[in-house]
């Protein structure tokens, strides 16, 4: 399973990809949301987490965009943001969101998003 | 702690709630009361025997109860149960009770609620099939506050996350204040939230078509799981169901349940006269109701 991590903090990149790689992810990170099309592109991953405000981009743009760097199959794209309202998390499942882990979270609840969101 | 302090707090906890200790459990007990202790300004958990000993009807002596028995709970724990509670569980009771159209859940021992709001979304998720049923959910615990918690329905962003999808919580929960979600006025208004405690009769609350008892009866010995087997098998209709939690079982199961359907830790209490039928006599459907041996095969 392979993991791109698209997360303008470095310290969240950091938590998800121990979390990620002791779930079994190959994992790949990127700061902003054009390396993070980019990264979709030539790693084709499972799963896309994604914060809901980048540096260049609405997590919600990248999104939109993402269909056109993915040639072959989807990946599962799950928020994690501090964003928390309720408009906020249904945009990003209108949007196309598998799901929506709002920070802060523990491992238990990163878990089981995982799960929930058909993964793992 | 002192092992009379000990023995002191384990009775105390096995007469009030059931729950039963065991002598090398004193690390789990010294920590579960730290916070009692410091909040009634002891310097060790031990010191809070003489405050229950003088006041055995005491807050004090009820957040010991409750701090020993507090229990882990999540929104859909056990996600199997739930899809077998949809799919299984509820369209048998639907047989069953086709004639009065309504159907009462128990989530005994529910604590915050969430096992009570998780099976409330599954009836609401089921509105259509449900459609013209009277359905009514009641939580009940025995530590009050938790109770009154759960009457609220007010979680933190940890508690809303844990076991529930995201399109749940949107669809069932609104925004409050504080960073906290509240499950929706339409899913609060079929739950009642009682205290209630397990090893007392609760006739008041009357008879169920579906009980859940999940990850309690594993902290009582084995007298005391028997007994409240035997009180969950009287408030429960004939025919009506009883799911345990993850990994429990009935031990030597007691004639009054039947496992449901081969699911682990599922049991459908039989109906009367069909309890006493044997191979020899087989149980006569009533009124064309399927037979309850025959729908489990």
């Amino acid at each position: 399973m392979r993991c791109v991590i698209v997360d303008g903090s470095r310290v969240i990149r950091a938590v998800a990809r121990k979390i990620l790689e002791a779930c079994g992810y190959e994992v790949e990170e990127a700061e902003e949301g054009g390396d993070g099309l980019d990264a979709c592109g030539s790693r084709q991953p499972d799963l896309v987490l994604l914060e809901w405000q980048l540096p260049d981009m609405s997590g919600i743009e990248f999104v939109e965009l993402l269909p056109r760097h993915c040639k072959g199959k989807m990946p599962k794209v799950v928020f994690c943001s501090s964003e928390g309202g309720y408009a906020s998390i249904e945009a990003a499942v209108q949007a196309g969101a598998a799901e929506y882990i709002m920070k802060p979270f523990d491992s238990d609840i990163f878990d089981s998003k995982l799960k929930m969101a058909g993964l793992q | 702690m002192k092992r009379e302090e000990f023995d002191f707090f384990a009775d105390l906890v096995k007469r009030r709630a059931g729950y039963v200790y065991a002598p090398d459990q004193v690390y789990v007990i010294e920590s579960r009361l730290s916070r009692v202790a410091q909040r009634n300004q002891c310097g060790d958990p031990g010191q809070l025997v003489d405050l229950v000993r003088r006041a055995p009807d005491s807050d004090v002596a009820r957040d010991v109860v409750d701090a020993l028995t507090a229990k882990d709970t999540y929104f859909f724990r056990h996600a199997e149960a739930f899809r077998c509670l949809r799919e299984s569980v509820v369209p048998r009771i639907q047989i069953e009770r086709t004639e009065r159209r309504s159907l009462r859940v128990w989530s005994a021992a529910c604590a915050t609620g969430q096992e009570a709001y998780s099976v409330a979304m599954v009836l609401d998720q089921m509105a259509i099939e449900l459609t013209g049923w009277s359905i009514e959910v009641v939580g009940t615990d025995l530590n009050r506050k938790l109770i009154e918690r759960a009457a609220k329905g007010l979680y933190n962003r940890f508690e809303v996350q844990r076991g529930l999808p995201v399109r749940m919580l949107l669809k069932f929960f609104g925004e409050a204040p504080d960073e906290q979600w509240q499950v929706t006025e339409r899913i609060r208004s079929m739950i009642t939230f009682r205290e209630a405690n397990l090893l007392q009769p609760a006739a008041d609350l009357g008879s169920f078509d579906l009980i859940l008892c999940r990850n309690v009866l594993g902290s009582f010995d084995a007298g005391g799981q028997a007994a409240t087997l035997d009180r969950l098998a009287g408030a429960l209709n004939d025919g009506g169901i009883l799911m345990l939690g993850d990994g429990e079982k009935i031990a030597g199961l007691p004639e009054r349940f039947l496992p449901f359907e081969g699911h682990d830790g599922i049991y459908v209490r039989p109906a009367a006269a069909r309890r006493v039928a044997t191979p020899e006599a087989p149980a006569v459907p009533e009124s064309g109701a399927p037979d309850a041996t025959q729908a489990s095969a």
